[in-house]
């Protein structure tokens, strides 16, 4: 996907995210109230849910829109761990991710060998009876519309609520940085590589005996697992899991986040998850206007942005890089 | 006998054209003169279906012009072109299967002009091929390939055609329906409709065609009379299959 | 006994509007290969302009059908112009154009909301009366003008595609694309047309819809998208017979599924059965081969 990179490239694309790790290290010592604090740690988990998306969607070429499904799903099974069996919220989590990727099987099996459209269809109209389950759930296993509450909240220590928050914001943004690892290492597999040239191209990935089934199977599995990990992580930290999680708004909200930062790409989600929460925080007040915002927004990125807002940061980068490259060039005798 | 007419039909000047990367055509220069039919002969991948379909707009050449009557037609639309008259019957026929013989035919008059003789054109067609009219409530993919042939020729004709360009009418087929089809195509030649037909085969040019070009590495490395090529034994075992 | 023919009957009134529906979704489909997501809103959209014309104009039922099919139209070649026609031919094409129609269709949504209001209102019927037959079941007659609705709409469809040159064309486009530009055809202007004929089909089903119903609101037509894009797939990608067969297999499955196990089993039901579907025929009802699958 990138262009060959230079040396220099690669040295600030260290830079770069050393940087960025760094500001999201400092980010609470800014930042310190417990408003600014529950907006970051939303940013994480939707950025985990993002990334866990987009190697799906964006590389593997598997249109799955159950994952806000998957997410909640895992948020379900860790609150009814808690309530009925007491189990510990990292046992939950353990659990929730557990039983997301078992969903994610029973989707992926007899669709992931079918045409893209095919999987769209069946993953939304899993997320649409899933929705009906709690919304229908008459006999209140699931707590209804309202969903379940009163289980444990994360505790990590610390005192007065701000100090709480910080705490949990660092577990969130390791949990984010260990799925971007995880993830990183998937694309930049063989199998990842795989991925790329049949996205690329299919029929020479396709020559080439990529057994792209198995693989897909693979890569959902592993998509699933880290979604319903973080939906239990979620659910703990709000302390509630209720079905208002899987409204269509919400979907395309988190749709938006990884088209405007851009999808197929690895930053984009991340970088998306921002922007748009950030946008949603400041529209709050219009909430009539803020969906309406996200989807034209979408539509505009697809049309003139297709790598999303991650394109002409990358560009610029790239300019940067062959700057320092030239000035170095100026200074160095020249090779030949 | 040819070029009696004055401008030619169809001029062709430096053609470049190609898919991506790849440059397929390396300025091919040839012009059909009215009344005329031309062949281009070329061994497979030289560039004969690049050559056409750069011509009828389905591929945007990358340089050269292509002047039809007194209309440049680079940067036109394959449907702009059609609607010219310059008529192109694909290479594998690309035949509408879930759709019946008139159904095909039909859409081979589509542009508003021939649809409004609709009539008289499919009478036309059946008259030359009287089998696509024995068949013509099949769907496209029931039929055999000589049929398929004939009905994409047939189609072709439908339209108000100035200019008949026939992409490898022999490809696949058995000798005796490529002579009945070769019969065909000389009824068309003597028809006076000018005919640009490209072919692998220089079996059964002798006759039909008024001038040759040959087509190697996406150049035009001869032309001339059949008679005179036919006359190079070269040329014969390359083209005749002639030890 | 009764309950079969209560089946039967609601199965017949469901299928004939999912019927409109799923066409709109082929003829796209079929045409420019991908699944255009803002008919789910346009469908909307037709309910609320019939709802303007007959509800609050007070004209007839038939210039409310009509209005909303040719307006919604125009609002489909809107859509082409803004959110598809940029994106045809662009590697992966197929996900940015559901993605960009997706977004489409939530503006759409979204502004019919603003005018309108979340709230639901009361759409008018078209014919009233009924006619009771047995104990159980109680004919309506409005749902008897829906489905005659339905057939005519679908009638004039058959007609269209098979006898009119733009109608061929667009039947050509779907299956050689080439062959249909150099029979003359423009492309760009035959998918224009199926745009605006699809968008034009789904306003019509969102109308017959919202008149059973008897009401309408803002997100009606998401559900009922989903439900488009079950019978169209399992009716065969792109296969028109395929589609009709499917719409009515699925309306006669899904009254069956909410007389005898009620109206919280329809769409785990329908999921389940989709994919059964699936995994037995993977290329639907029509049976697609199996190169056109991947």
């Amino acid at each position: 996907m990138s262009a060959p990179t230079s040396r220099t490239s690669a040295m600030l694309d260290r830079v770069l995210i050393g940087l960025a790790l760094a500001i999201a290290v400092l980010a609470p010592l800014v930042l310190h109230s417990a408003y600014w604090l529950r907006v970051l740690i939303l940013i994480c988990i939707f950025a985990i849910v993002n990334q866990a998306w987009n190697l799906i969607i964006g590389y593997a070429g598997i249109w799955s829109f159950a994952q806000l499904a998957l997410f909640v799903m895992g948020g379900y099974t860790t609150a009814l761990m808690s309530l009925n069996l007491g189990w510990s919220p990292w046992l939950g989590c353990i659990a929730g991710a557990v039983v997301a990727t078992l969903a994610s099987m029973v989707i992926g099996i007899p669709s992931l060998r079918l045409k893209g459209a095919y999987v769209f269809l069946l993953t939304l109209a899993f997320h649409e009876i899933f929705r009906n389950l709690f919304i229908l759930d008459t006999d209140q296993r699931f707590g209804g519309q309202y969903g379940l509450q009163r289980f444990e909240k994360w505790n990590f220590g610390g005192e007065g609520s701000v100090e709480k928050l910080t705490r949990t914001y660092y577990v969130a943004l390791a949990l984010l940085i260990v799925a971007s690892l995880v993830i990183w290492r998937i694309i930049h597999s063989p199998m990842g590589l795989a991925f790329r040239s049949l996205r690329d191209s299919e029929a020479y990935a396709l020559s080439r005996g990529v057994p792209e089934y198995r693989f897909k199977l693979l890569v959902y599995a592993i998509s699933a697992f880290i979604t319903g990990f973080a939906g239990a992580f979620y659910a703990h930290y709000l302390g509630s899991i209720s079905p208002t999680n899987l409204d269509f708004n919400i979907l395309m909200t988190q749709m938006a986040m990884i088209v405007i930062g851009g999808w197929g790409t690895f930053f984009g989600p991340i970088l998306g998850t921002i922007v748009v929460k950030l946008a949603d925080e400041q529209l709050r007040d219009f909430e009539q206007l803020r969906t309406l915002i996200f989807g034209a927004a979408m539509v505009a990125t697809v049309i003139f942005l297709p790598k999303g807002l991650v394109a002409p940061l990358a560009a610029l980068k790239n300019r940067l890089a062959a700057a320092i490259d030239a000035r170095r060039g100026d200074a160095d005798p020249p090779a030949a | 006998m040819s070029g009696i007419g004055g401008r030619p039909v169809l001029e062709v000047a430096g053609l470049h054209s190609g898919y991506g990367e790849t440059e397929v055509l390396r300025g091919v220069s040839l012009h059909v003169n009215p009344g005329e039919t031309i062949v281009v002969l070329g061994p497979n991948g030289h560039g004969k279906t690049t050559l056409l379909r750069t011509i009828s707009g389905l591929i945007r050449a990358t340089a050269g012009d292509v002047a039809f009557g007194s209309r440049d037609t680079r940067g036109l639309a394959p449907d702009e072109i059609a609607g010219l008259g310059l008529i192109h019957v694909p290479q594998g026929d690309l035949l509408y299967g879930e759709m019946t013989v008139l159904e095909n035919l039909k859409m081979g008059a589509y542009r508003a002009a021939a649809w409004a003789e609709l009539g008289e054109r499919l009478e036309r067609v059946y008259l030359l091929f009287p089998r696509l009219r024995e068949r013509q409530k099949q769907l496209a993919r029931t039929l055999s390939g000589g049929e398929r042939r004939m009905l994409s020729v047939g189609r072709g004709l439908m339209g108000n055609s100035a200019l008949l360009m026939l992409d490898e009418p022999s490809l696949g087929l058995a000798p005796v329906v490529i002579d009945e089809l070769y019969d065909r195509i000389g009824e068309i030649r003597a028809s006076g409709l000018p005919i640009l037909l490209v072919e692998e085969s220089a079996t059964r040019i002798e006759g039909l065609a008024d001038r040759v070009y040959l087509l190697e590495n996406g150049t035009i490395a001869r032309e001339g009379a059949p008679a005179d090529l036919l006359a190079d034994p070269a040329l014969l075992q390359t083209y005749l299959g002639i030890a | 006994m009764s309950q079969i023919s209560l089946v039967i009957y609601q199965g017949l009134v469901l299928g004939a509007i999912y019927a409109l529906m799923a066409l709109a979704f082929t003829l796209v489909y079929g045409a420019l290969r991908f699944l255009n997501l803002s008919l789910g809103a346009l469908f909307t959209l037709g309910a609320y302009v019939a709802f303007v014309i007959s509800g609050q104009l007070g004209l007839p039922a038939i210039a409310g059908i009509v209005g909303a099919f040719v307006l919604v139209g125009l609002a489909g070649v809107g859509v082409y112009q803004i959110a598809v026609r940029p994106l045809v031919g662009r590697p992966g094409w197929e996900i940015a154009s559901i993605i960009s129609t997706l977004g489409v269709g939530i503006v759409i949504q979204q502004l019919i909301q603003l005018v309108w209001g979340p709230r639901n209102q009361a759409m008018p019927e078209i014919v009233s009366g009924n006619l009771r037959v047995g104990d159980v079941l109680v004919i309506q007659y409005q749902r008897v003008a829906v489905v005659l609705v339905s057939l005519v709409v679908m009638t004039a469809l058959w007609f269209f595609l098979t006898r009119s040159r733009h109608g061929l064309a667009i039947r050509a486009v779907a299956q050689n694309r080439d062959a249909a530009y150099l029979n003359g055809a423009s492309v760009n202007r035959i998918f224009m047309l199926v745009m605006a004929l699809g968008s034009g089909l789904a306003a019509v089903a969102g109308v017959l819809l919202s008149t059973v119903l008897i009401s309408l609101n803002p997100t009606v037509g998401l559900s009922y998208a989903l439900r488009g894009l079950v019978v169209t797939i399992f009716g065969g990608l792109g296969s028109i017979t395929g589609t009709l067969a499917a719409a009515f297999i699925i309306g006669l499955f899904e009254a069956f599924v909410s007389v005898y196990l009620g109206e919280g089993w329809k769409l785990p039901a329908l999921f389940l059965f989709l994919i059964v579907v699936l995994v037995i025929r993977p290329g639907g009802l029509a049976g697609v081969s199996a190169e056109e699958r991947t």
